[in-house]
């Protein structure tokens, strides 16, 4: 958290202890379901950033966001959001925290607008007609302001979802598979608004997905969890040097041959499309002059080729392979 | 076309359409259950439940005072005892699907997210259903009550004991349906509690189990001694009297520290 974030999140709540620079600190967690291990020693913390908390079905990130909410209970270790305990303040902490679930449970025979108007109410808010058109303007959806919730797409359901968790102007918001009804253009009106949260007002995200490439857009720094632990955390070129990945764009003139051949190196870890003609290999640093020549046999099917770092997609997978 | 194909579809339609309709038709079998109880008005060989829905002060009054033969006994009593046992099964059944629904759909994980305490959420179920059934069901039936029954002084007594038996159940189901956070089996186990308790107290005698969640019998026993409930129950002593409302007392407070301290510590999935 920079220097000029601590002292606007000092202005906002006096009680935050700036000391400490992080507005969610997990330490050596760990939950149990009956036999099952769900969170194992898991240790991270969060600063006034946009967080990627990322893992297979499976991995516990939903655990650890139900943990943070005080919804569950840890059975060791600790987790504090602005310096109080999750379980012990966990009314303090909804106070001051959005929450969009993965599945998340709507009045369906309240209209949008008194929806938002009693959720404000339950953060000790009152909001006008104004201030509720604004937000659905923000989210797109401002055309079913006066529509029951019942009657709202999956889409408009998603949307009003993030309305709902940002209404109380939280500092921090934790997010679980966000964009998951959403078309493309939704995804990106929505991943843009988080964005513009987190320039303009200072707001923080923790946001679960499976969609990782969206993530790559707006997130500083990514955790990987699988089966319970973290395995690794940091900035995807940190995480990819760390596991001694390295990557090439390779841009070419007709794709699928070219990603046929290039399939066929024995070095290439991964080959990830991200245009009609261009895509992005990833391979073990060390076989970097290996991968290089086995490229140059095909070098007139591409136009142009540069070394970029490894995308968030590829360092997953690395990361969840080597478990 | 095959049978099962049509079935398993169907199934799907009525899952889909009507929530929960297997625990509701299971209530409403057991209701009926109950409410079939009342024969023991005529064949005296029952499990004596109708003493826990506080069903036998009216429906004795009736079987015996009003009506002549032994059919119309039985469909009057019958009609009685439903009156007076239907707002306390349906007190269990209400709470249970209010309340395990809310732990089945998702509904507490959403609004415990929000800035409400556990107490505030489960206090808020427990009076909506308790003033459901105060407003949509007792009030009507005193009014009722009121315009036809000769006693006032033993009416009034009777209907607090039936308010007494809808907290009673509404506070016990409530911590079945955090336990098992499903409809079904906090309606089944709180029936269970209820009839054990029936069944203890008949063969070790002690009166004031019977009473737990109606001890407003006793207490006509006591102070109507000649009345018209008089002639059916024994005088009690003093000491079945503190000892029924006491136990009751002891066992409403009881689940509700329970009840408490359970919604307080429970992982919210």
């Amino acid at each position: 958290m920079s220097y000029i974030g601590c002292n606007i999140l000092k202005l906002k709540y006096p009680f935050f202890n700036v000391s400490s620079k992080m507005l969610v600190e997990v330490d050596k967690l760990v939950k149990r379901y009956g036999r099952t291990l769900a969170v194992k020693e898991v240790t991270f913390s969060i600063g006034n950033e946009v967080i990627g908390l990322i893992g297979p079905n499976g991995a516990g990130k939903t655990t650890i966001l139900k943990i943070l909410l005080g919804l569950i209970k840890a059975d060791e270790g600790r987790a504090t959001i602005f310096g109080r305990d999750c379980w012990e303040d966990s009314l303090y902490i909804r106070q001051r925290v959005g929450v969009l679930h993965e599945k998340i449970y709507f009045f369906d025979q309240l209209t949008v607008e008194r929806y938002l108007k009693f959720i404000a109410s339950l953060y000790d808010m009152e909001i006008n007609e104004l201030e509720v058109f604004r937000i659905l303007c923000e989210l797109g959806i401002s055309n079913v302001r006066d529509r029951k919730i019942g009657t709202l797409s999956a889409g408009e359901l998603q949307r009003l979802g993030l309305a709902q968790a940002i209404i109380g102007r939280p500092q921090l918001v934790l997010l679980d598979e966000p964009t998951s009804n959403l078309d493309p253009i939704g995804r990106r009106d929505f991943l843009n608004k988080i964005e513009t949260l987190h320039n303009d007002d200072n707001t923080a995200f923790l946001i679960c997905s499976h969609v990782l490439h969206e993530l790559e857009q707006i997130c500083d720094r990514f955790i990987i969890m699988h089966q319970g632990r973290v395995l690794a955390q940091g900035v995807p070129s940190e995480i990819s040097e760390e596991y001694g990945l390295a990557g090439y764009e390779v841009v070419c003139k007709e794709l699928e041959g070219v990603k046929r051949k290039i399939s066929r190196i024995s070095q290439i870890k991964d080959v990830i499309v991200l245009s009609r003609n261009s895509l992005v290999i990833t391979f073990d640093r060390k076989a970097k002059l290996e991968v290089k020549n086995s490229i140059e046999e095909i070098k007139d099917e591409i136009i142009e080729i540069r070394e970029v770092s490894p995308p968030v997609e590829a360092v997953f997978k690395e990361v969840i392979s080597r478990g | 076309m095959k049978l099962s194909r049509i079935i398993k579809f169907i199934d799907k339609e009525i899952t889909q359409y009507f929530h929960f309709p297997i625990p509701e038709i299971i209530s409403i079998l057991i209701i009926t259950i109950f409410s079939l109880n009342t024969f023991s008005l005529l064949s005296h060989n029952s499990l004596n439940l109708e003493h826990m829905t506080g069903g036998r002060l009216f429906s004795i009054y009736a079987s015996s005072k009003v009506i002549d033969t032994n059919i119309n006994r039985f469909l009057h009593s019958l009609g009685l005892c439903n009156i007076n046992s239907f707002p306390v099964l349906l007190a269990v059944v209400l709470t249970a699907l209010t309340i395990g629904e809310a732990f089945e759909k998702g509904r507490a994980v959403t609004m415990l997210s929000y800035p409400i305490s556990r107490i505030e959420f489960i206090l808020n179920k427990i009076l909506t259903i308790l003033i459901v059934l105060m407003v949509c069901l007792i009030m009507p039936i005193v009014l009722v009550m009121l315009s036809v029954f000769p006693i006032r002084g033993v009416l009034i007594i009777g209907l607090l004991g039936w308010c007494w038996s809808l907290v009673m159940f509404v506070i016990l189901t409530s911590l079945m349906a955090i336990t098992f956070r499903r409809s079904l089996p906090a309606i089944l186990t709180t029936l269970f509690i209820s009839f054990f308790i029936e069944l203890l107290s008949t063969n070790l005698g002690t009166m004031h189990l019977m009473y737990i969640f109606n001890p407003s019998e006793v207490l006509i026993g006591y102070f109507y001694p000649a009345s018209l409930s008089g002639l059916f129950i024994n005088m009690p002593d003093i000491k079945d009297v503190l000892l029924s409302i006491g136990t009751g007392f002891l066992v409403l407070i009881g689940c509700t520290i329970l009840l408490v301290w359970r919604i307080k510590n429970m992982d919210v999935k």
